[in-house]
């Protein structure tokens, strides 16, 4: 599968998951995403070699990926690569670092390996609960919470036309990159004559998309607002929620300070 | 180039993200008010452009291999750098939520790396000097085109992998030594710039020669700035900024009071376990030496040779923590049954 059709495939499900009718996905979206971005600070201030905390912070996406009934295989199918990206700039410190680290004086371990494990895992932990944001919350939804966090609308308005656009435009571009492989004999990789007709055609294609976009826009009455619809309403699920979570986080931190 | 959450801490992060907001707030004020409604659209379909552009491969001459461009350059130039800021910065949100490529903390440390020295630094000052605009926003030639857009692209690659590489020694979080890092990412990114750069001149060339009309567009308008007071975001950034700070702040002074790493292993390493003159400290360094993940069992002894650190980890805490995750895992399978029952009987 190529990279566009797989970009597309995986927009599409992530989707379709945001659009079910689960108790997870009924969670105010501006709960979720204030949760997702407290776990993610708390991950990346956790220290280069505390294995033992970071691993308690697991607790949230485990909890978080089954009682939400989502598909474990795909969603790690759809971090692994990245993960491993992510921790790339690791990769040599086992080799730079060549302190050893005593895990309660018996057993040893090299400090550079248990860093790169940490970042490996830490890299995980703050991809996963973006992913699952995502996989819980639909994009208008989020976009939302945006709003009710005082985004500029610009910024809102702007993200979720480029998110409809993007599935457009992607369909549109592999088509094209499909019809040029099978007139180039099966080349994948645009060749350099045509670097700038090629791009340069389906640009000004989109750009006339954008034009019809914006009449068509205007023929339905936008004068620069903001169509970003509302969010849930909060109930006392959702209080409970974003407290258990703010407990949980709280009482991993308060063990860290102890 | 994107960095992830896992190699900044909180302190770089947020501060990253206290600039990257104010640079936004900029970009908003910047733009004008009369002509952003029209442009939203625009900014949305040329995002979605660039972003689908970033997937596709170019076929590199002579050399067999391929690459693909980041576009922080080619969207400055097509809608102007404030627009393009913005532009990149919905790309980037949508690539870390989406693709888990970046990260919502590392959302700022990636729009300045990306964003930043692109529209702000590359084009108002490498590509538009170069390109030699005319008074009605055009450029003079196709071939000054290409070498501003060549020259500026390598530029803004240049100085966001710099961006990356301070970022990730100020989280401390890679043990690469700047000098090594930088020597590893400059060149790298100076090939990357050239490609990205000759792609961004041949599009823009295209676009220059078949419809000068809507080139010239992209040109106009840019640095009307909006009358001041009608923009009512100012306010909302301000304190979108302070939120930013005090996170960054807290943490920081957080991570500081339970210091983390080498420097606080060091300190308890003359209260537990460094002595001298042992053979088994001898093994142990050449054992780390080949990179061992777990260079020995029964360490009571005394260690020469080598750093032996204690950290607050314990092996019970680790066991803990993942008997931890295991009950948590079997809770929420319990829930789950549970849950997928109740939706079958409905």
């Amino acid at each position: 599968m190529n990279k566009l059709i797989n970009a597309l495939f995986n927009i599409n499900y992530i989707e379709e998951l945001a659009r079910r009718d689960q108790w997870l996905n009924r969670i105010n979206s501006l709960v979720k995403l204030l949760v997702t971005i407290v776990y993610i600070v708390s991950v990346a201030s956790i220290g280069k070699y505390d294995i033992d905390v970071l691993l308690l912070y697991g607790v949230y996406p485990i909890l978080v990926l089954i009682t939400g009934d989502l598909p474990i295989r795909s969603m790690w199918q759809k971090m692994i690569i990245p993960v491993f990206f992510g921790a790339s700039l690791g990769i040599l410190n086992p080799f730079l670092d060549t302190n050893v680290i005593a895990l309660s004086g018996d057993i040893v371990i090299s400090a550079g390996w248990l860093s790169f494990l940490i970042l490996f895992i830490k890299s995980m932990f703050s991809m996963l609960a973006a992913l699952l944001l995502v996989s819980t919350t639909t994009i208008e939804e989020i976009a939302s919470a945006f709003s009710q966090l005082k985004v500029p609308q610009i910024i809102t308005i702007q993200f979720l036309l480029m998110f409809r656009y993007i599935t457009i435009l992607v369909g549109e571009l592999d088509r094209t990159i499909t019809a040029y492989s099978m007139r180039s004999g099966g080349q994948r990789s645009i060749d350099f004559s045509a670097w700038g007709s090629l791009m340069g055609q389906m640009f000004l294609r989109a750009s006339d998309r954008s034009i019809r976009l914006y009449e068509s826009m205007k023929l339905r009455g936008f004068e620069g607002q903001s169509f970003v619809g509302s969010s849930r309403k909060l109930h006392i699920v959702d209080g409970v929620y974003l407290t258990f979570w703010m407990s949980v986080f709280g009482a991993f931190i308060a063990m860290r300070i102890t | 180039m994107h960095m992830s959450d896992a190699l900044i801490t909180p302190l770089v992060g947020g501060s990253m993200l206290a600039s990257s907001f104010g640079v936004i707030r900029h970009s908003i004020k910047k733009i004008d008010t009369e002509i952003l409604e029209k442009r939203i659209p625009y900014m949305g379909v040329v995002g979605a452009f660039v972003f689908a552009s970033q997937m596709i491969n170019f076929a590199i001459p002579g050399t067999g291999s391929s690459g693909h461009i980041g576009g922080g350059m080619l969207l400055a130039i097509l809608l102007g750098p404030h627009a393009g800021f913005l532009t990149m910065g919905s790309i980037l949100l949508i690539q870390a939520l989406f693709f888990a490529d970046g990260g919502l903390l590392a959302f700022g440390c990636n729009l300045m790396n990306l964003g930043f020295f692109t529209c702000y630094v590359a084009y108002p000052f490498i590509y538009k000097p170069m390109a030699s605009f005319r008074n009605d926003g055009a450029p003079k030639s196709k071939m000054k085109i290409y070498a501003a857009a060549i020259t500026a692209s390598v530029i803004g690659l240049q100085l966001g992998s710099l961006g990356v590489v301070l970022e990730t020694i100020l989280s401390g979080r890679s043990d690469l030594p700047i000098g090594l890092f930088l020597s590893f990412m400059q060149p790298i990114h100076l090939a990357i710039g050239i490609v990205e750069g000759v792609v961004t001149a041949a599009v823009v060339g295209y676009l220059y020669e078949r419809r000068e009309d809507l080139h010239f567009d992209f040109f106009k308008n840019e640095g009307s700035v909006s009358k001041r007071g009608q923009s009512p975001t100012r306010r909302t950034v301000q304190v979108i900024l302070v939120v930013a700070l005090v996170i960054g702040g807290f943490f920081s002074q957080y991570a500081s009071s339970s210091p983390d790493g080498l420097e606080w292993s060091i300190e308890n390493v003359s209260a537990h376990t460094v002595t001298e003159n042992s053979t088994i400290a001898n093994t142990l360094g050449e054992i780390q030496d080949q990179a061992a993940i777990l260079p020995d069992y029964g360490f009571k002894e005394t260690v020469e040779n080598s750093t032996l650190a204690t950290i607050g980890t314990s092996v019970s805490g680790i066991t803990g923590s993942l008997i931890t995750l295991m009950v948590v895992s079997l809770i929420g399978f319990v829930f789950r049954s549970i849950n997928r029952r109740k939706v079958r009987k409905i």
